[in-house]
């Protein structure tokens, strides 16, 4: 395997993004220790009479390195910070979810065949062209208060996402299957689960950590854009999609507002996109033989 | 001069590796000149640069030369107007050749109009008259390509090829995914081809008996050097090259030696490793692939199983192996421990994840045995050092993979040995290797073999006896001296006087004789 990721400028540049935010995740209540601040306290003093920040770039200060959010005050870097968790968190167990079912799904559908397969290429046809978005909307809607809303998005988004990665390890798997080492391993005796489990998943293995990679950014996206409609995490958990969709109002009078968690999500989905892009190239299993 | 084709000097290079250096050859009109050699000799990235069909990162020093013209370094689109204009293309995959969702009419016709100016009617008229050349039906023009033949695909390309007058054909491996009798009427249809229009044809092929059959010269290449260059009777009667030579004592031949019996086997072994009775395996409600075959293979013994594409004779060796289940008949005297098999493609036999002593072990792992030492002793019976075991599939050759799949079907100590084409995709000088191997082994380790195989030279080499399948049925059987020294079934003649023989006088010969005949 010709794993040299660091062949690649963009490639590394985007892990590089990649570790700075898990970093800025995992090291939050740190960082806004240094900084002095917390997302959840309001500083009126910070905002004019009008709720409008005062002072340069929404409020940008030694106290407050990003400003601060209109109407409350809060500080905007922590607010950015913390939404990094909630992005990360929701992205990666979501995608999560999607990659187990999908992987359980698409391999088993590959490698069985039949009405068992005939039944799963249908659902993910259904769920292809299935309102996915609005479902979510009206799930979040009714949904009732006791359900934890992270575990609730991570469980829907993850349900919605594992059609794709499915499909592609279905085809891969019903190559894999008629390769001549499946059929000596099947002329030696081996049953169905050693077969799958020595045979084919590691021959899947390149596939699903790109896929799982590249799924990221899309879980990141349908989180915010869950928290930008409203039915995302609930507040007051910080979360860029929120944040974005409350920046809107605010786009004419504080540009800033919008500018920092919008370039958050975008830097956070580019930049697992090309690391993605990359590994797909260092893993591409055009392996000899 | 006469001469079309002038190729000197002519080097290629992908980066510091030089596939082809310094080769040198002339080609006349009317004539028939073989590029000989073995995978990686070169032969086919030299005929892929006379077109200019390489990729970028190939650096193409020297110079080729058609009818006076300088082809290297010629402009793109004079080149494409010479692809297809005066040199035209024959592949070896006729399937992928031709796009499948137009109609191999309209794709003629779609070559003729890349360079002529032509009516639409005019077109239809020219395709059905390449396709009369080509002793085609004329519904083969509305046809789409996966209702056709092999053979009928591979006439169909060789219309397109000469759909524009070509100075130049150029084949590489035409013949090489064909059956044997559909092979010999692609080749007389070259050299007739060759003959009525002048065309010169620059044929790729690594079959000696291809080069017999149709080639005027040759030269023969290896590791990207011409080491000799010979008109054909001179280059099979006194070959002057040491590797020419060996490549032309590999090549099997059609003759019969009785083989040494093995050593465990009693002079009379009467045991059966294996009965086979009434076989009939069908696919799906119609095709029945194997229709009432009954055979048997002693303890000890080889018995080779030859037929043409669709024969039947895979789907027996894998019914035995227990991969497909029969309709009904039975096989006896086997249990699946007892069995191994080897497959043709050794590029794909061995999982590319695990280093080849992994899979030389996964048979005795299945079977809750110990492996301890076991794998060594495998790796040393065929011939590779135990260090090899650390290896993955992509850092061996083709002949390493097989003796390792040769290994693992052994690891449990066989009664059978199911060989399914195992040299097919091999150099003619690993394959003699290989099945020297192979019957060593036999004769050393006493377990019965059925050999599968569509070459009856192989066969011939091998096999004790031999049983002859045709559409799904075993046509004739016994040893292997009797039924292709002396074959009593019609069919039987037939693939052995379509199997070119390495030796252009006597091809001649056998040619004039199926002639007479009325052999494809």
């Amino acid at each position: 395997m010709n794993f040299d990721v660091r062949k690649d400028r963009w490639a590394a540049a985007g892990a590089l993004t990649v570790a700075l935010f898990l970093l800025a995740a995992a090291f939050a209540p740190v960082l806004c220790a240094i900084e002095g601040q917390d997302p959840y306290t309001y500083d009126l003093d910070a905002l004019d009479s009008s709720g409008v920040p005062v002072g340069f770039g929404g409020g940008i200060s030694a106290d407050h390195w990003f400003g601060v959010e209109p109407l409350t005050g809060r500080d905007l870097f922590a607010i950015v910070v913390y939404g990094a968790r909630t992005s990360l968190a929701v992205g990666a167990g979501a995608t999560a979810v999607a990659v187990v079912l999908g992987v359980l799904i698409g391999t088993t559908a590959g490698f069985f065949g039949g009405w068992y397969d005939r039944v799963v290429s249908r659902t993910i046809d259904v769920l292809f062209g299935f309102p996915s978005l609005i479902f979510m909307i009206a799930l979040g809607a009714i949904a009732p208060a006791s359900v934890p809303r992270p575990l609730l998005v991570v469980a829907v988004v993850g349900a919605f996402g594992w059609p794709s990665i499915a499909r592609v390890l279905r085809g891969q798997t019903l190559v894999l299957r008629t390769r001549t080492y499946v059929t000596a391993a099947v002329a030696m005796g081996a049953g169905p689960a050693r077969v799958m489990r020595r045979e084919i998943l590691p021959n899947l293995r390149a596939t699903i950590i790109v896929y799982a990679t590249t799924l990221i950014p899309g879980m990141i996206g349908v989180e915010a854009a869950l928290s930008f409609l409203g039915v995302g995490v609930a507040p007051p958990t910080p979360s860029w999609g929120r944040s974005i969709g409350d920046a809107i109002a605010w786009v004419g009078t504080d540009p800033m507002f919008l500018v920092f968690p919008g370039g958050a999500l975008f830097l956070a989905t580019l930049a697992f996109n090309v690391v993605g892009d990359g590994l797909r190239d260092a893993l591409d299993t055009r392996t000899a033989g | 001069m006469g001469q079309l084709l002038a190729v000197e000097g002519l080097t290629v290079a992908f980066g510091a590796h030089e596939a082809v250096r310094d080769v040198a050859f002339a080609l006349r009109p009317g004539r028939v000149l073989a590029l000989v050699g073995e995978s990686g000799s070169g032969k086919s990235v030299t005929a892929m640069s006379i077109l200019g069909l390489l990729p970028p990162s190939a650096r193409v020093t020297g110079s080729v030369r058609l009818d006076g013209e300088e082809l290297i370094g010629a402009k793109p689109a004079r080149l494409r107007q010479i692809r297809g204009g005066t040199i035209g293309t024959v592949f070896q995959e006729p399937m992928s050749a031709l796009n499948p969702v137009f109609t191999v009419g309209n794709q003629i016709a779609e070559a003729l109009h890349a360079h002529r100016t032509l009516s639409r009617a005019q077109a239809r008229q020219r395709v059905r008259e390449l396709l009369a050349e080509m002793d085609l039906p004329e519904r083969v023009a509305g046809a789409y390509p996966h209702q056709l033949s092999g053979g009928q695909l591979q006439r169909a390309t060789i219309a397109m090829a000469l759909s524009c007058g070509p100075a130049l054909l150029i084949a590489d491996e035409p013949t090489t995914a064909l059956d044997v009798t559909v092979q010999a009427g692609i080749l007389d249809l070259l050299r007739d081809v060759c003959a009525r229009t002048h065309t010169a044809v620059l044929l790729i092929t690594h079959d000696m008996g291809v080069v017999a059959d149709l080639a005027d010269d040759v030269v023969v290449l290896t590791e990207g050097r011409a080491v000799e260059r010979a008109p054909v009777h001179d280059l099979f009667a006194t070959p002057e090259h040491g590797y020419t030579r060996a490549l032309l004592e590999a090549v099997p031949r059609l003759e019969v030696a009785p083989r040494e019996p093995a050593e465990n086997a009693g002079p009379v072994d009467t045991a059966m490793a294996v009965e086979v009775t009434d076989l009939v395996v069908s696919y799906g409600r119609k095709v029945r692939a194997v229709d009432g075959v009954s055979l048997h293979i002693g303890h000890g013994e080889i018995l080779g199983l030859v037929g043409e594409s669709g024969s039947g004779k895979s789907t027996v060796a894998r019914a035995i192996a227990g991969l497909v289940r029969p309709d009904s008949g039975a096989v006896r005297g086997l249990s699946r421990a007892r069995t191994g098999i080897v497959f043709q493609d050794h590029t794909s036999s061995l999982n590319p994840r695990y280093p080849v002593g992994d899979s030389i072990a996964e048979p005795l792992r299945i079977h809750g045995k110990s492996d301890k030492g076991r794998v060594a002793q495998l790796l040393e019976s065929v011939g590779l050092r135990p260090e090899h075991a650390r290896r993955y599939p992509g850092e061996l050759s083709g002949g390493q993979r097989q003796r390792v799949a040769i290994a693992r079907a052994l690891a449990l100590d066989p009664v059978l040995l199911i060989a399914d084409e195992p040299t097919s995709a091999l150099d003619v000088s690993v394959q003699a290797r290989i099945l020297d191997l192979l019957a060593d082994l036999q004769r050393r380790i006493g377990f019965g073999c059925l050999f599968v195989s569509h070459d009856l030279a192989v066969v011939a080499r091998i096999a004790d006896r031999v049983a002859v399948m045709r559409a799904g049925e075993v046509v004739e059987a016994g040893p292997t001296a009797r039924v292709l020294g002396a074959p009593r079934e019609p069919y039987t003649r037939r693939l052995i006087a379509a199997s070119p023989v390495p030796d252009p006088v006597e091809q001649r010969r056998r040619r004039r004789e199926a002639g007479s005949v009325g052999v494809a």
